[in-house]
């Protein structure tokens, strides 16, 4: 282990005989959350997602993957302008006996608080793989959204035809590569109007070359450093519903060890705003990386001289889930990443040219996130007061946790910090709600489900329930922004919205995949405050087009279809009754 | 504070790797383990018992257990505390020490064993309860360290003390409590600067870096010497955006520590952003080395504690050690492997070189001399007599030793080089 890295813990474990009793918090949840909060309440049960379990397959000897899926998020599948939930299913690891596990499942929501399964109606019913992330993206630019998962093996990339989706992963050319895939993202690297797409590996891995740890005398998860890394893969679209793999002409391996790396997270962002998209990529054990786009779709690896590859020691962490926003009223984005127990979050602001600062002591979040494990972790506006918070998804990967490290436990509560404004965040105290419950969580994700103008929560458990939790916010003002491209990409993917309200600026950018094997809704929501207009509007597309308004009116989800100038209500039904 | 006052490094590159600070030698091990009672805080202070008088004979036992121990010669250690029990039965002092060398042995049971057999012949003894919390703390038992800690500060209540009470708090999430163990650690002592380094350390963590600051900027002007003192200054002004400042105080860190890569990758972060970016690209890759060679260490020290009887993995430690250029440090991994395996010319090979690299030259030679009187075709060792025969200015006799190496290892270019140009020299 480097320093505090994650795994390492089993090593000293084998000289520790230590007799710390596993706290209450290690009782396994039921999917059953506490109903209600401060800030959240658990709707999973309602929604009808309570039948929902991830299967990771184990059966007693700890293979490794069983302890690191899986992921899922918000999509809206059907175009009916209610997000739909996606989560992975996990399954039978290679060479054992196969569950009857779909590789991805898909709930519709129905607009009354309720969810349908529909996997099988929508063509996902029969698929079988051993998945861990899913992201959701228009790569073909035809006005529906097409999914893609990553697996233990091939990945599987799913093209929507009018709400029912056709496997296309051979065709597509993105069956490739027989490896372990984590975390995904969709993104315009050479802005020539079709998405292209990163996938981050982890390590070889093989029912063959499965190793045997022991921790306390019992069989445990192998650290990772026992493992290979392998290279990423990088796809670039040929327009045309296919890919090519231009992984090494496209430079993502220059200069990065192969063997050392294992990445788990990725995030696309313009951090030095040439308006050409980069690439941040979290490994576990080993440095992250940094891609600066070289402005014609290729990359250079610049992590360590930005300061953003190692923690403020030098040491590489245990880097999973990640997301980047502007926090502060520096109009810098800071990048924020899920580490290990004992690590903290990393926090870094860039500062200028290409070089960032490391931010987690004085943002105020290195102590209390030193007893958690962070898989998922997504800034998004919780109280819709014009900041970014950030909600952290934690659950450890060491059953006997609790006798290594001290105060730490295997399941862990959910976090959630709010900004004061100044990129420093206070963590919110919430013992009654779903907050406090203790996950084994993995993905995480945001978006308006009940399309009431917050942003309510879905995360996913390893080997258990996803939990949707729905934002408890009494009084929301809010604009609300839903992108069409047409020179640009359908979905607006890299579009940066800046808007500006009492002369505050904030800003937001449109994603596919973030945090940890997740994705969260695209729609741009900016919180207000309280009542009053957003001064000043601008969308600055990947095609290069700006948009301005001026006095857009609080309280609106509006559609823009690029190079319209103009902004439309996007739907006019009403959010559920009561919310 | 015990006749036992230099041991604990393994302890302490641990801390070195892990916090950049390594304050103090007595810190616990990382490597230790199981449960003790729970003593009751609401109890009086334990009254100190009269020791029991120690004769000279036993007090010499000690000195040299001492002498033993800090060498790394464990095994002597212990045989003298054995014979200082014999003579003296019920010495707590006998039973606190060889709860010191298990504690180094990573014999953590019996530690704790002879720990709780100092404190019951002397309920006054101090320091051992210390020792007890040590273990219980690096074991995740956290409440019953701080009680131990607590009973201890009733008898020796020292600023270290309430710097261990402060950790454990901090690690419970209690900062009220965690910051006035702290305040109380620097109140009693305010010139200790390990007690200002520790608080400062802990107010970074906690996001109060301009106090922290001070605090680390007091520990350094009483200890100005320590190159971790010098990073933990650095890297907070770093952190506060006072590159200028930060810079030669990194640097202090970062050339005065091979091992030091923290100070180092500060140094090179500190740098760029001054726009001096080779020289950044430069401190940058030393941090990498020495990180690898950190790691590399660490490996070592894991494997020699778990397999303490094994000569081969304490010399590969001080090999190691040795690398990085923390001498003090391979001699004890060497001592331990000589006191292993005391026969041994490979050992007692290396530990000629150190005394060769200390400058101890006459020492050395006699080593030399001893080992190849051993086995007279170890070509290492003739190389090793004739550099050292070399360095005293006998040029006559390194090149015999020179050329013997050359008779057991024909063509050894080490030894071909030196014979060229130190006689060479020497005839000029």
């Amino acid at each position: 282990m480097h320093g505090a890295a994650w795994w390492g813990v089993l090593f000293i474990a084998l000289s520790v005989t230590g007799c710390a009793q596993p706290t209450s918090s290690d009782a396994p949840s039921s999917g059953n959350d506490s109903a209600s909060s401060g800030y959240f309440t658990s709707v999973t049960e309602e929604a009808g997602l309570a039948a929902f379990r991830h299967t990771h397959g184990g059966f007693g000897d700890k293979w490794f993957p069983e302890i690191m899926g899986s992921g899922g998020g918000f999509v809206d599948y059907n175009n009916d302008g209610w997000l739909d939930v996606m989560l992975v299913g996990g399954g039978s690891l290679p060479s054992r006996r196969q569950q009857d596990t779909p590789a991805l499942s898909l709930y519709r929501n129905d607009g009354d608080g309720s969810f349908t399964n529909v996997t099988g109606e929508v063509g996902l019913g029969t698929v079988r793989a051993y998945g861990f992330g899913s992201i959701a993206a228009d790569y073909d630019n035809d006005g529906d959204q097409d999914l893609f998962v990553t697996t233990l093996r091939e990945n599987l990339l799913f093209r929507n035809e009018g709400g029912v989706f056709e496997e296309v992963s051979q065709e597509a050319g993105i069956a490739d590569v027989e490896q372990w895939s984590a975390s995904a993202v969709f993104f315009d690297a050479n802005r020539d109007g079709h998405l292209d797409l990163y996938v981050t590996n982890y390590v070889e891995w093989s029912p063959e070359q499965v190793l045997e740890c022991i921790n306390r005398g019992v069989r445990d998860y192998c650290n990772p450093r026992s493992y290979n890394g392998v290279a990423d893969t990088y796809y670039e679209n040929n327009g045309d519903g296919t890919f090519t793999n231009r992984t090494e002409a496209a430079g993502v391996l220059r200069g990065v060890e192969i063997d050392a790396s294992k990445g788990l997270g990725v995030i696309a962002l313009d951090y030095n705003e040439d308006d050409w998209p980069d690439l941040y990529v979290t490994n576990d054990g080993v440095p992250n990386l940094l891609f600066e786009n070289n402005g014609d779709g290729t990359f250079r690896e610049r992590a360590l001289r930005s300061g953003v590859a190692l923690d403020q020691r030098g040491t590489p962490r245990a880097g999973m889930g990640l997301d980047v926003g502007v926090v502060d009223s520096t109009g810098q984005p800071s990048l924020f990443v899920g580490n290990f127990s004992q690590e903290s979050v990393s926090v870094w602001r860039h500062q200028r040219e290409g070089l960032f600062m490391d931010r987690v002591t004085v943002s105020g979040l290195r102590f209390p996130t030193m007893k958690t494990l962070t898989f998922g972790l997504v800034l998004f506006d919780v109280d819709l007061d014009t900041d970014l918070d950030l909600l952290l998804a934690n659950g450890n990967v060491i059953e006997q946790i609790a006798w290594l490290q001290d105060g730490v436990t295997f399941r862990q509560p959910t976090q959630l910090f709010l900004n004061r404004g100044d990129g420093t965040f206070d963590e919110a105290q919430d013992r009654l709600g779903p907050l406090a419950d203790s996950l084994l969580a993995r993905g995480l994700a945001y978006g308006d489900v009940d399309r009431d103008g917050d942003l309510d929560v879905l995360l996913t458990e390893n080997n258990g329930p996803a939990h949707l939790w729905y934002n408890n916010l009494k009084e929301r003002h809010f604009v609300r922004v839903h992108l069409q491209g047409t020179e640009s990409n359908r979905d607006g993917i890299g579009t940066r919205l800046r808007a500006t309200v009492d002369g505050l600026t904030m800003e937001r950018r449109v994603r596919a995949g973030s945090s940890y094997l997740s994705q969260s809704e695209k729609t741009v929501t900016f919180g207000l405050g309280r009542t009053r207009p957003v001064s000043r509007l601008e969308v600055a597309w990947p095609s290069g087009r700006v948009e301005q308004f001026e006095q857009v009116a609080p309280n609106q989800d509006l559609l823009l279809v690029e190079g319209t100038g103009e902004l439309v209500p996007a739907d006019t039904r009403q959010p559920l009754a009561g919310r | 504070m015990s006749v036992f006052e230099q041991w604990g490094f393994i302890a302490l590159v641990m801390i070195l790797a892990a916090s950049g600070v390594g304050c103090s030698t007595d810190s616990p091990s990382a490597e230790e383990a199981p449960p003790v009672r729970v003593e009751n805080s609401d109890q009086p202070p334990p009254t100190p018992r009269t020791p029991e008088a120690l004769d000279e004979t036993v007090k010499t036992m000690m000195v040299e257990g001492q002498k033993a121990f800090q060498r790394g010669n464990y095994e002597r250690a212990l045989a003298l505390l054995d014979s200082a029990q014999a003579a003296a039965p019920r010495a707590p002092v006998v039973f606190f020490n060889r709860g010191r060398v298990y504690t180094a042995l990573n014999r953590v049971e019996a530690a704790k064993e002879q720990f709780r057999t100092a404190i019951e012949l002397d309920p006054g003894y101090p320091e051992a309860r210390r020792r007890l919390g040590d273990i219980e703390y690096q074991q995740g038992e956290s409440r019953r360290a701080l009680q131990l800690y607590r009973d201890e500060a009733k008898i020796d209540p020292g600023a270290q003390l309430f710097v261990n009470i402060g950790m454990i708090y901090a690690d419970q999430g209690k900062v009220d409590s965690a910051r006035a163990a702290y305040e109380r650690a620097v109140a009693l002592d305010s010139t200790d600067a390990s007690a200002h380094m520790m608080y400062g350390q802990f107010l970074e963590e906690i996001g109060e870096l301009e106090t922290a600051l001070q605090h680390s900027q007091t520990a350094l002007s009483i200890n100005p010497d320590r190159p971790n003192y010098q990073f933990a200054v650095g890297s907070q002004l770093f952190q506060l955006g006072r590159l200028e400042e930060a810079a030669p105080h990194l640097k202090q860190a970062a050339d005065g520590r091979l091992l030091h890569y923290p100070a180092q990758y500060n140094m090179g972060q500190v740098l760029m952003r001054l726009g001096r970016d080779q020289e950044a690209e430069r401190y940058l890759a030393r941090a990498d080395s020495s990180r690898q060679l950190m790691d590399q260490i660490t490996n070592a020290q894991r494997v020699a504690s778990q397999n303490p009887g094994a000569v081969e993995h304490w010399i590969k430690l001080g090999d190691l050690f040795r690398q990085a250029g923390e001498r003090n440090r391979a001699v004890q991994a060497f001592n331990r492997a000589a006191s292993l395996a005391p026969t041994n010319l490979t050992v007692q090979n290396r530990l000629g070189e150190m005394m060769l690299a200390e400058g101890n030259t006459q020492q050395a030679i006699q080593r030399f001399q001893n080992i190849v009187q051993a086995d007279e075709t170890l070509a290492d060792a003739w190389i090793n007599l004739g550099l050292a025969h070399a360095v005293a200015g006998n040029c006559e006799a390194a090149r015999r030793a020179w050329n013997t190496a050359l008779t057991h290892r024909p063509g050894d270019a080490t030894a071909k080089k030196y014979l060229a140009g130190l006689c060479q020299y020497n005839a000029q």
